[in-house]
């Protein structure tokens, strides 16, 4: 019985995550804004917090796919959720909503929002499905 | 406050907000409209049972 979606593919063993890897990605580019390139807004202080934060949810993100720990893997998609919903905040309140930078983080900060919402609910929910219909209701 | 300082409060929110819609979301059960019009129960043939919510 199928409940959920779920890649059908594994890589090294592992579930494909593809949309976790894209989230990854793009937060590691946040981290090579703020700290690499430092081309970031606001003050050197805020860049810290939210390498930091960035930096624990590709932890989260990556570490969560290699042990195989969900629970991991679920707080890496709720902090880059924080990380996008941090910069996209800064970036209308510095620079304004016309810039590209609030647009780019919100659609980053929607997807890991339902990435999360999706994960949640696979966890959550699959055992009642799955005893719900060995009970024939 | 500063933007900034706007900004990591609003990071964190997120975070605390997901964390306690998390801790509401249902285990074990869910609300009987959902289990009605969001759950496809197919049970004539186990090959192709699919529960899509």
């Amino acid at each position: 019985m199928a409940v959920g979606v779920e890649v059908p593919y594994e890589f090294m063993g592992r579930r494909m995550r593809p949309f976790s890897l894209a989230l990854m990605l793009s937060t590691i580019v946040v981290v090579y804004q703020y700290e690499i390139i430092e081309q970031g807004p606001g003050p050197h202080g805020f860049d810290v917090a939210e390498t930091v934060f960035a930096s624990a949810a590709i932890f989260g993100l990556f570490f969560g796919w290699l042990l195989k720990n969900d629970d991991l893997h679920e707080w890496g998609l709720i902090l880059a959720a924080g990380v996008w919903a941090m910069r996209m905040s800064l970036y209308w309140l510095d620079v304004g909503p016309a810039s590209i930078g609030v647009w780019l983080s919100l659609s980053w900060f929607i997807g890991a929002v339902g990435a999360w919402l999706l994960e949640a609910f696979d966890h959550r929910w699959r055992f009642h499905l799955e005893s719900m219909r060995a009970a024939g209701e | 406050m500063s933007d900034s300082q706007w900004s990591l409060v609003i990071g964190l929110l997120v975070v605390i907000i997901m964390r306690v819609l998390d801790s509401l979301l249902p285990k074990g059960y869910m609300l009987k409209w959902i289990q009605k019009y969001f759950v496809k129960i197919d049970d004539d043939d186990d090959d192709k049972d699919e529960l899509t919510p």
